[in-house]
């Protein structure tokens, strides 16, 4: 940690003196903070981005002391949850917006609507305040957001299949594809088959069409020959070290592939016979305790999140930024930024959850037991409706 | 033929009555004292509130100091289990129940059969290296489960795992081309055999035979080691006198080994059984539950519920299922194995 | 590989050796054990000296070309990315795995002696209450112990946060365990022996301490040490409560690097960790192996 804070520490002082907007004029900020996040120091670039902009933080606003807390990822909720209700926790952790709903639900974590200026709102895009709020009420301090788009290799690929029959007839004719098995990463092919998942109330709708296709769709990727492995190692790796020529994964993985691929080419999920491919708009942000410093945290979630720090952001992690005054330079971090506009708000209704359940299993029931689509899917509307009390 | 008289081993003698080891509560507490109080605290307390939430419905919010209880639910939670209803697909309690035991029983006579044919093994008069070889097959053990598990699923992967790749390199001996070992373990679900019914190959996927090669290779070093004290506790000359009278090697191994051999092992079979029953790694991290749950046991499906479902009310109830389902088999066990060996003291 | 002298030694048996046909068919026998038995120990040694960051190793050989201990530096300088060294988790580790198998040892024996010698009325109550604990799986009481070491906090020290706290945790299930084991072996102890020491006038707790104890190492030692690997391999208890890097263990680490939903497993750094994490445990074991094999050999051979 002391080394790599040191060359983050250097890259902010460059980023600062290069003339860069400075931050707000704000009363600087004292008191003590402690955080977490669940940045990885090996899978991708994203932990850099975060020292430097807590370096950039910490020079700004002397009188703050914050401490820094990585949890894995698999057990950053659990570990919130107990802490929290217990009365504890600390004030703040950045995290994807998976879970706002159940914890607003449960009181785990704080309202900030009236804790952010309207100025800090104003700077921030739509679809990312949509995706920090639940029923109207602002629960997060929104950072980036994120949607999965098509990885490719440029030396391999010429040209990257634009709708989905081209994807298979690429493969078909010896494109080598790998795709995670996982709903979350191939959820887009729905859309692009004109499924639609539930109405306002939280029913199900899948099964009136488009998923089933989407299914199918997979199942004759697999049989021409593509990859569908539900290790993210697998995949990343194949990526990586050549296996394969292409892939479907999400922009915090950028750093690394850009890493291994010299010519790393983005383009978005393949569009279906219905329209474009509608992936999972995720938001990335900062949820304040409701037992911790609330005010604090929230300011300096917003420091964190300035236009300065969130250009840190963009230009280290690939992350796209929820703060529109930020040009994206970066042709992969542009690419994402369109999936991303055209993405499907990932849901924070009480229906939502019991969507991945059913609907991972309807994937595995296709594409390891050979299940009929159709079925599958009629098959998971059911649970997932029956989970939800329809 | 009559079998060789055998001395058997003596049972201790009864103790003789005398005034300190008669009713000697006094004693007892002070020595009982500080394991009871420590247990009372952290075991049983917990565990007695665990019990009692398997009687409502414990969520999360519930933790809050001065919150609300959870509500009481009486046996709902049970019933939710016993009628497979608890909003995760693939979940059939029965057929859980079924797998586990199977899993325990299958594993454990494997460990047992094999730990003992290589302390048979390891014990030939004459051999070399002995110790060399027994300090090695004890590796296993001491190398901690998350690295085993992890390690065992990078072998049994599909693209790049080591028995493929082994297999393949086999195969290439009979022309068999490599594509053709390109074998889903953890995640086929047709069935391995055919021409086995339905209601039985359920229970045997091919993660499940993954599973067992991965916990046998960490299962039998243990066991040998068992067998090889018993082993060395038997008087040569009983094995003189039964060559003397004329038994065959198959009958010098009924009527001497094996009589020393029962005593030793099926204690030890019985609490590996019930390791094995509760065997958290392999199936979490290596099937993750197998093809469609089938190789999840109880306890891996319990850490789920508490982990991922938050269902702490659930998961409770379900252990306090386990706990019943462990102490029937126990007993069971038991009793199977004092009729049978005479010489339990 | 010494039995305890208080068993019968077999004579040694006839001066029968191997035929070289045969030895060397045993041999080979042996030496393929050992190879199934050394595979994955050689995957996982090939993964951590391999400078690529691969998933599996390209070659079935143990040392690949371009072999660097470089995943190993990398696992020691900096084993996860908060704040803490290597060796701090190994002090804690050690600390974490020692303090609960001694505790449940010291004490666990005590109780199991009772158990095992003294006739009261709430006995067999008690050691089924103590049977109940050991198959009862505690998967659901990670919420109770989380609220109920909460609940202890003095100043700044907070119980739960602290190794000590997790320490705890883990001995509710290790004790149990303990007391089951050594009495196990005590029973298998004759009675005359304590006997012999009334006749000489020792008292009861002297006779437990001057002549059972001794008589009892392996089986303290083989408890003792899957008390150690209990401790040492605990994880799940440790990521929930502990806030604190100085108090992570190395096993919070492992566990972390293992790769999830959106991470990926650095291999090679993983295996070079999961090497030196397994370690002291290997080292622990064949130190005290001649205890540890006696103890878990003589179990049930009685007379």
């Amino acid at each position: 940690m002391k080394r790599s804070f040191l060359t983050a520490a250097m890259a902010a002082s460059l980023v600062v003196s290069a003339g860069a907007v400075p931050v707000a004029a704000q009363d600087a900020l004292e008191g003590d903070l402690t955080l977490w996040h669940t940045y990885s120091s090996g899978a991708g670039t994203e932990l850099d981005a975060l020292n430097a902009v807590l370096a950039n933080v910490a020079a700004a606003n002397p009188g703050l002391n914050v401490e820094v807390l990585e949890v894995p990822f698999g057990d950053v909720f659990n570990k919130w949850q107990l802490e929290v209700a217990s009365g504890e926790g600390p004030d703040l952790m950045i995290v994807p917006n998976d879970s706002l709903g159940q914890l607003t639900r449960d009181g785990l974590i704080a309202d900030i609507t009236d804790m952010v200026p309207a100025e800090a709102l104003a700077e921030l895009s739509q679809l990312s305040i949509d995706g920090s709020s639940v029923d109207g009420r602002l629960m997060q301090v929104p950072e980036s957001l994120k949607a999965v788009a098509m990885y490719y290799n440029k030396d391999k690929v010429a040209t990257p299949p634009a709708t989905t029959d081209e994807l298979l007839a690429a493969v078909e004719g010896g494109l080598k594809l790998g795709l995670l098995q996982g709903i979350y990463h191939n959820f887009g092919f729905a859309g692009a088959f004109g499924g639609s998942l539930m109405d306002a109330d939280g029913k199900c709708t899948a099964d009136a069409g488009g998923f089933a296709e989407a299914l199918q769709f997979l199942a004759d990727l697999k049989a021409a020959g593509a990859v569908i492995d539900p290790s993210y190692d697998n995949m990343a790796n194949g990526l990586k070290d050549g296996t394969y020529d292409a892939i479907i994964d999400g922009p915090w993985a950028a750093g690394g592939y850009a890493a291994a691929v010299p010519n790393l080419g983005v383009a978005a999920m393949p569009a279906g016979p219905a329209g474009p491919s509608l992936p999972f708009a995720g938001v990335d942000g900062w949820l304040i305790n409701p037992n911790g410093n609330m005010e604090l945290a929230v300011k300096a979630a917003l420091a964190m999140t300035s236009a300065e720090n969130q250009k840190i952001f963009a230009d280290t992690a690939f992350h796209i930024p929820a703060n529109t005054t930020i040009a994206i330079d970066d042709p992969i971090s542009a690419q994402f930024a369109t999936a991303v506009a055209e993405g499907f708000p990932r849901p924070q209704s009480a229906q939502f959850g019991a969507f991945w359940g059913p609907f991972g299993d309807a994937l595995n029931k296709v594409l390891d037991g050979g299940m009929a689509p159709a079925d599958a899917i009629a098959e998971a509307c059911v649970a997932m409706n029956a989970a939800n009390g329809f | 033929m009559s079998a060789p008289a055998l001395p058997a081993p003596r049972p201790a003698p009864p103790a003789p009555r005398r005034p300190r080891l008669g009713r000697d509560w006094k004693t007892a507490l002070l020595f009982l004292a500080p394991a009871f109080i420590v247990m009372g605290v952290i075991t049983f307390f917990p565990l007695a509130f665990q019990t009692y939430i398997s009687f409502t419905e414990f969520t999360i919010k519930y933790i809050r100091p001065g919150a609300d209880p959870a509500p009481w639910v009486g046996l709902q939670n049970y019933e939710k289990i016993l009628s497979n209803n608890l909003g995760i697909p693939n979940f059939f309690f029965v057929r859980q129940v079924i797998y586990n035991v199977w899993w325990a029983v299958s594993n454990v006579a494997i460990h047992v059969v094999l730990g003992v044919a290589i302390a048979l093994l390891l014990n030939v008069k004459g051999l070399r290296f002995k110790r060399f070889w027994r300090a090695l097959y004890i590796l296993p053990v001491v190398i901690p489960p998350i690295i085993v598990a992890t390690v065992w699923r990078n072998m049994f992967d599909t693209q790049h795992g080591a028995v493929n790749q082994i297999l393949a390199g086999v195969g290439s001996l009979f022309r068999i081309p490599a594509e053709a070992f390109r074998i889903d373990w953890m995640r086929q679900s047709s069935e391995v055999f055919p021409f086995l019914p339905d209601d039985v190959s359920y229970f045997i996927p091919l993660a499940f035979f993954a599973l067992l090669a991965a916990n046998t290779w960490l299962g039998w070093p243990l066991n040998a080691v068992v067998a090889t004290g018993a082993l060395q506790s038997i008087p040569g000359e009983l094995y003189e006198a039964a060559e003397m009278d004329g038994a065959g090697p198959w009958q010098r191994f009924r009527n001497v080994t094996l009589v020393y051999l029962r005593p030793a092992m099926i204690p030890y079979a019985i609490y590996g059984f019930v390791v094995t029953f509760n065997l958290f790694h392999l199936a979490y991290f290596m099937s993750a539950g197998g093809p469609f749950g089938r190789t999840e046991q109880l306890v891996t499906q319990a850490f789920r519920l508490v982990n991922e479902q938050r269902l702490y009310g659930v998961a409770a109830a379900f252990s306090v299922f386990m706990f019943f389902i462990l102490l029937a088999i126990t007993l069971v066990t038991n009793r199977a194995a004092k009729a049978t060996a005479s010489f339990e003291g | 590989m010494t039995a305890p002298s208080r068993l019968p030694k077999p004579p040694s048996g006839g001066l029968r050796t191997l035929s070289w046909r045969r030895q060397a068919l045993y041999q080979g026998l042996c030496l393929f054990i050992a190879l199934t038995v050394l595979f994955p120990i050689f995957w996982v040694v090939s993964l951590a000296l391999d400078p690529r960051d691969i998933s599996r190793p390209d070659g079935l050989s143990i040392i690949p070309p371009g072999a660097s201990l470089q995943h190993f530096i990398s696992a020691v300088e900096e084993p996860t990315s908060n704040p803490v060294t290597f060796w701090q988790l190994a002090l804690n580790s050690f600390i974490l795995a020692i303090g609960t198998s001694l505790f449940s040892v010291a004490i666990g024996v005590f109780a199991a002696y009772a158990f095992s010698r003294v006739r009261f009325r709430a006995r067999s109550v008690l050691m089924l209450a103590v049977l109940a604990v050991l198959m009862l799986p505690a998967v659901a009481t990670i919420a109770p112990l989380f609220i109920l070491l909460n609940q202890v906090k003095i100043g700044d020290f907070n119980l739960r946060q602290s190794l000590v706290g997790v320490g705890l945790a883990v001995v509710s299930g290790l004790l149990p365990f303990a007391i089951w084991n050594l009495k196990g072996y005590l029973d298998t102890i004759p009675k005359d022996l304590e006997e012999a020491a009334f006749v000489d006038g020792a008292g009861r707790t002297q006779a437990f301490l001057r002549v059972i104890l001794p008589l009892a190492i392996p089986a303290l030692a083989v408890t003792a040490f899957l008390g150690f690997v209990a401790g040492w391999t605990e994880f799940y208890f440790s990521v929930t409560f502990l806030n604190d890097p100085q108090s992570f263990t190395l096993s919070v680490a492992l566990n972390g690097m293992v790769g999830q939903f959106a991470t990926t497993t650095p291999w090679g750094k993983f295996s070079a960790f999961a090497i030196l994490f397994a370690l002291p445990v290997s080292l622990v074991y064949i130190v005290f192996q001649r205890w540890i094999v006696g103890g878990l050999a003589v179990g049930g051979v009685k007379g």
